[in-house]
This record gives structure tokens, sequence and C-alpha cells, in this order.
């Protein structure tokens, strides 16, 4: 067990604490306001290492980030198909 | 659009097709855990296979759907995925499975509004997501799981849980994300 595990427990348990505080409505209009915000934090990430980069090359690197991290998660559970008769 | 907008805009085509529906995935999950991002809006969608378009006709213009599906493996779902003109967050519409827990997850869903998309919207109970992501067991779906377990506890029908791990033979992974809660929650 880490070292650190008590601690790890104890902000889990304020996570928990935190959430049952509020309501499924509650929960998804906070996720949906956070969307732009982690979006923001992400394009920041890629015009640092882009500085050059316009609006559209923007969007197409950030397309190929998060595509990257969906191949990695979807990888041997999902393949292309034809549609069934 | 605005990931909600993209979200709405969905839920509205796939009511407009006058298609029976659950929402499934991340947002689901946030309706039954804590607020968290997620990259997509997934629904569950009861239609014959390649009846898709009575949903597609209804998106907006800016909504582009592959027209090749895609497989899930371990239970032959069916998926098909709608990219949105300037944004990363997409569309994925999964077909409803003859799987018998997709079956239950569909049949035991729960309505709850949803002001950002300003519609009553079907989600599944917390203990069908947990029996699905059991099943999946990704690192993220694990998380997921603890997290449905440790918010939800003493809400949960933990017999129903059981019995479908049971039947996944996933019952062990299902001790083991227990046993990562701490015992006072």
């Amino acid at each position: 067990m880490s070292e650190f595990q008590p601690l790890i427990d104890q902000l889990y348990r304020e996570e928990i604490l935190r959430a049952r505080a509020l309501t499924p409505q509650e929960r998804l209009s906070a996720a949906f306001e956070l969307a732009p915000f982690a979006h923001s934090m992400m394009y920041a990430g890629i015009h640092s290492q882009y500085p050059e980069a316009d609006e559209g090359e923007l969007l197409r690197l950030a397309r190929e980030r998060i595509a990257k991290v969906r191949r990695c998660n979807e990888w041997k559970i999902f393949r292309p198909v034809g549609v069934p008769r | 659009m605005t990931d909600a907008e993209i979200s709405r805009a969905t839920l509205h085509a796939i009511i407009a097709g006058g298609v029976e529906y659950v929402l499934v995935g991340g947002l689901a999950v946030i309706a039954h855990t804590f607020p968290r991002t997620t990259m997509d809006v997934d629904f569950v969608v009861a239609i014959p296979m390649s009846s898709i378009e009575r949903i597609a006709q209804h998106f907006p213009p800016t909504f582009h759907l592959d027209p090749q599906p895609q497989m899930e493996i371990l239970t032959g779902t069916y998926r098909w995925i709608a990219d949105v003109e300037g944004s990363t967050f997409r569309v994925e519409i999964f077909h409803l499975a003859d799987d018998p827990h997709h079956q239950e997850l569909f049949r035991r869903r729960v309505a709850l509004f949803v002001p950002p998309m300003q519609e009553t919207v079907f989600i599944p109970a917390a203990e069908d997501l947990v029996i699905q992501k059991l099943r999946w067991a990704r690192n993220k779906d694990l998380d997921d799981a603890r997290n449905l377990l440790a918010v939800q506890a003493a809400a949960l029908d933990y017999a129903h849980i059981e019995h479908w791990c049971a039947q996944h033979g996933t019952l062990a992974r299902l001790a083991d994300v227990r046993a990562s809660i701490p015992p006072d929650l």
C-alpha cells in the first residue's frame, strides 16, 4: 500500500461526500459548465505548442489529440462493419 | 455549438424520429456521481438497424453521420458516430441489442429533467451502469463503477447488481471494486 493511501482515502471521501450533496440535475449542469473551461485549457496547451496555429489549425490539432485518446480507449473493443440486413 | 447544444439537438432528433432511447455513457454516469468532462454524448436507441435515417434526418446540417456503423466486440452492439462541425464533442448512437442486460437496462431506465438540455431525459438506473462498467472493465470503467458504488451506496439494489454480475462472470471484479472504497463511506 502506498504511504499516501490515508491521504488518498481522505481526498476520495471528501469528493464523494460533496457528490452526494448534489442533485443529478446539479451534477449535469456543472459538467456542461465545466466543458468550455476544459476545452479552453486544452486549446491553451495546444497553442503553447503551436503558437503559429490559426483557429482552424487549433481545432484540427485538438481533434487529432482526442482521436488518439479515443483510439486508445476503444482499442480491441470496436471494429467497423456493414449494416446487417 | 456547445456540448449542451449538441446533446440537446441529438435528443431532439431522436424524439422527432419517434424513437425510444436511453442516454448512456459519461453523461449518465455524471448524473449518478459528480461533475466531470466527457468527450461525447451517447444514446442507445430502439430502432431496426436499417432505420438510423429516422434520427439522422432530424440532425442539424452541421452534424455529419458516418453511414458505416462499428460493432462493439463484447456484446455485438452496433454504433454510429456523428461529428459536429467546429467541435471536438461528438455524438454516438448505439443500437439496442438483444443482449439480455442491455434489454434490462433499457427496461429499468429512469426519467430525469436536465436543465442544460431543457428536456426530461431517460438515463439508466445506477445499478445497471455499475453492471455495464464492470463488464467493460477498462481502467476508466472501473473508476466509474467505483464512483457509482461510492456515491450511491445505500441507495443501490445490490441483489440486482450481484445477479447480473453472476451472469457476466464479474462478481470477483465487483468485490475488488467494492474493497477499494473506504469502509466509512
